[in-house]
């Protein structure tokens, strides 16, 4: 797998959990930001509840293979962060 | 072998032992767990033990809760399993009932909570309009542990294509109109003394507009959407609004209260509300103070989730007696 295609499969990855975790968040033009872009979101700035951050980190784990725990998400503190995670995992 | 009739009998006996052995609510229970624990067995990850505890908490009653609480209850107080329980269980009301809510799996997207108890005719159904993550915004046994089963039937449906039930509920149909439509060959409104359809965030608008169009009592949405917003997402799957908007906009004979409720301090869900309330005939009740979207967990860790949710159907959650509306403001069909 190519680097480029890594980085892509990671912001997607994050892209889908988002959506999954936080569905009222992206319109046409965060979206292009994001995925486009690459837009750095702050998970303080997206108000994800327990629940919410429990769904990003099953829809990153089943999309990627990559675990990450909800625990972590404070730490990791934005979406470029979390990508780079993921990166690091896949290897 | 030349008949399966030597292996059928003892497989007919069997399956006829297990279903009677079925119809005793304690072998329903231990039967529930095991499949917990047969499940939970092959968790390898925090997040897949936590998808498991996310679903269940969308299906159980409180009567599984429960039982599953007092099980759990000789593991570590640290294990995950203990830990999920014992947070739920704190808010199911400890007691159980003469009748308890029984889960009928009648569809993948639809199933209905009915205790074992009473006629249709004297119960209210709440159909309930789930949001994000096939949520009424809480675990559904605390919903349930809230509503006298003598009383109450709750037909739970789940959007499972994330479209505001455009895509339809499967089983039902392929749109919201049919799904809603055919809803009644499997739980008939007009059977019961009334009908109250319930949605909560994006479930919210669906739920009014499933109480127009079938013409219930009521209709509440909590923290839902303002109509441009749900016709913009529409056309963002490729589904025309204009039937929505037509249905917003008829007045049939038999129309619905509706009540739009919503936190106060919830910037958004205030526009949402108000907005939709300019819109449609309904009250608007606003909950003061709360900040939070998901204004009926905000009620319960207050623990006035049961007076709230009797106010939202404007009948007790336990009596059944009819409870005075509370609003801010009236858009009544006559202004």
């Amino acid at each position: 797998m190519t680097q480029e295609m890594k980085v892509s499969r990671s912001r997607q990855a994050v892209f889908e959990a988002l959506k999954i975790a936080a569905p009222g968040t992206f319109d046409a033009a965060l979206q292009r930001s994001f995925l486009a872009e690459g837009l750095d979101l702050k998970f303080a700035d997206l108000n994800l509840d327990s629940l919410a951050e429990m769904e990003f980190c099953i829809a990153i784990e089943l999309s990627t293979g990559v675990t990450l725990l909800p625990s972590e998400l404070a730490e990791l503190s934005s979406t470029d962060a979390v990508e780079l995670r993921i990166r690091q995992a896949l290897g | 072998m030349k008949s399966g009739s030597l292996i059928n009998a003892p497989l007919a006996e069997h399956r006829a032992r297990t279903a009677r052995s079925m119809r005793s609510p304690l072998a329903r229970l231990e039967r529930a767990y095991r499949l917990y624990h047969k499940r939970i067995a092959r968790c390898r990850t925090v997040n897949q033990l936590n998808q498991v505890h996310i679903a269940l908490a969308n299906y159980m009653t409180p009567e599984e809760v429960r039982f599953f609480g007092a099980v759990l209850a000789q593991d570590p107080v640290d294990s995950p399993s203990r830990q999920w329980i014992d947070k739920m269980n704190q808010f199911i009301p400890r007691e159980s009932r003469p009748a308890e809510f029984r889960r009928t799996g009648i569809l993948k997207g639809m199933t209905l909570y009915t205790g074992d108890i009473g006629s249709s005719a004297e119960k209210t159904l709440i159909m309930g309009f789930t949001g994000n993550f096939h949520r009424l915004m809480l675990p559904l046994p605390v919903l349930l542990g809230c509503l006298n089963p003598t009383l109450y039937d709750v037909v739970v449906l789940r959007d499972f294509s994330r479209r505001f039930f455009s895509k339809g509920i499967p089983g039902l149909g392929a749109d919201f109109f049919q799904a809603l439509r055919n809803l009644r060959n499997h739980v008939d409104p007009t059977a019961y003394r009334g009908c109250v359809a319930l949605g909560t965030s994006s479930g919210g608008l669906p739920a009014v507009l499933g109480a127009i169009l079938l013409q219930l009592n009521r209709g509440v949405s909590i923290g839902g959407l303002d109509f441009p917003q749900f016709a913009a997402k529409l056309r963002d799957f490729g589904v025309s609004d204009e039937p929505y908007a037509a249905l917003l906009a008829s007045q049939p004979e038999s129309f619905p209260e509706l009540l739009l409720v919503f936190g106060a301090d919830c910037a958004t869900d205030v526009v949402a509300a108000r907005g939709l309330h300019g819109r449609v005939p309904s009250r608007l009740l606003e909950v003061k103070t709360c900040d939070d979207h998901l204004v009926l967990v905000w009620k319960l860790v207050r623990g006035r989730l049961p007076a709230f949710l009797s106010t939202l159907l404007g009948q007790s959650v336990e009596t059944g007696e009819r409870v005075a509306p509370s609003h801010t403001s009236a858009n009544d069909p006559a202004d």
